[in-house]
């Protein structure tokens, strides 16, 4: 039985319109009926106060608060409307050390573009069947990221591929530095 | 929450490990894939926007020349005028393969890694930034989809190829 989605709020939270109205046609397709839709990450502080979402999508690169610095206010800020939100960060950055500065931001899944329906929904699932303890320590505050970068990466992903393939012992051992 | 206990770390600061609130979990019942109903509903989504895409992204790939015909060397704000390329560039990565159009990721993608390594921002570094651009024309317009086949192959290798050597001679 496939998960029954209909009772999910989404945030999608893309500067490109088109992104933006594909990943948003995904989730209906998927069955997701309630999706709020904003242009960058200061905006979608805004109305998070008065939208209570389940999850978010969120793209990286955005103007003039990008998807970083909304995720970090979200986990951090005293007036986050919920620290504990999953997040997953969308993104056409796919190399490793860009993977390892948004764990470290406190995303909770990572979803390289080119956006596919597959990709969509097992973050989705990831989220629902998979939460993750939180840490706060020194200055972070997320999901704990003691996590492979593959698997925050996961199904559907392109390769992270920076690294030529000459990390492979690394690959298997990654964790926050502080956690 | 449903549990928070504190463990001091050793040199370190200490870590408060939180258990956070699961309400999604009683929202959502079922644990398996989507059915074939609900992937064609979502590839229809792709479907129905990949027809215009072209549309937009010819408008985005002369943006672009545009963007990167006005960067000046010279000027006290060069990297300024090469990170616009690279957002305008980085967004176009993002959508080529989302849209049915992986060889514009691949050309957008060289062209990413390209920005962000020139060693020294010159003619010969815009020649090659804009000889992308001229390659995504090329695929736009002639609304070459999916991975543009050997000719394709070839476009893309052929800068990719130019990138190495221009990096190669930059030292």
């Amino acid at each position: 039985m496939p998960l029954k989605l209909d009772r999910l709020n989404i945030a999608v939270i893309e500067d490109n319109p088109h992104m933006r109205i594909l990943i948003r046609d995904i989730l209906h397709g998927f069955g997701v009926r309630d999706i709020l839709e904003c242009n960058d990450g200061s905006t979608a502080m805004q109305e998070l106060k008065h939208w209570s979402a389940d999850m978010a999508f969120v793209d990286w690169m955005m103007e003039p608060l990008d998807g970083l610095d909304f995720v970090r206010l979200i986990r951090t800020a005293s007036d986050s409307p919920n620290p504990f939100l999953p997040i997953v960060m969308l993104t056409g950055h796919t190399e490793r050390h860009r993977i390892i500065e948004a764990r470290d931001a406190g995303v909770s899944e990572f979803l390289a573009k080119p956006v596919t329906p597959l990709g969509i929904y097992s973050r989705i699932k990831a989220i629902i069947e998979n939460p993750r303890p939180y840490v706060r320590v020194g200055r972070y505050m997320g999901p704990c990221r003691r996590r492979k970068v593959e698997d925050m990466v996961g199904e559907g992903r392109r390769e992270a591929d920076d690294n030529g393939g000459g990390e492979s012992s690394q690959n298997a051992s990654v964790e926050g530095s502080a956690n | 929450m449903a549990d928070n206990e504190q463990k001091p770390k050793e040199g370190g600061a200490p870590v408060q490990m939180i258990t956070p609130p699961h309400p999604i979990k009683a929202k959502v019942s079922g644990s398996g894939g989507p059915t074939k109903e609900m992937l064609a509903k979502a590839e229809a989504a792709i479907t129905k926007m990949s027809d215009d895409y072209p549309v937009w992204a010819v408008k985005d790939v002369e943006k672009l020349g545009d963007l990167i015909k006005a960067v000046d060397p010279a000027a006290e704000d060069a990297d300024d005028q090469l990170q616009a390329c690279f957002r305008m560039a980085h967004d176009m990565r993002g959508q080529g393969g989302s849209f049915g159009y992986p060889l514009m990721t691949r050309i957008a993608n060289s062209l990413c890694r390209f920005i962000e390594s020139i060693p020294k921002l010159d003619t010969g570094a815009l020649a090659i930034c804009s000889a992308h651009v001229d390659a995504m024309h090329a695929v736009i317009g002639h609304r070459v989809s999916g991975s543009g086949g050997e000719i394709g192959g070839q476009i893309a290798a052929g800068l990719e190829t130019a990138v190495q050597k221009y990096m190669k001679q930059a030292g």
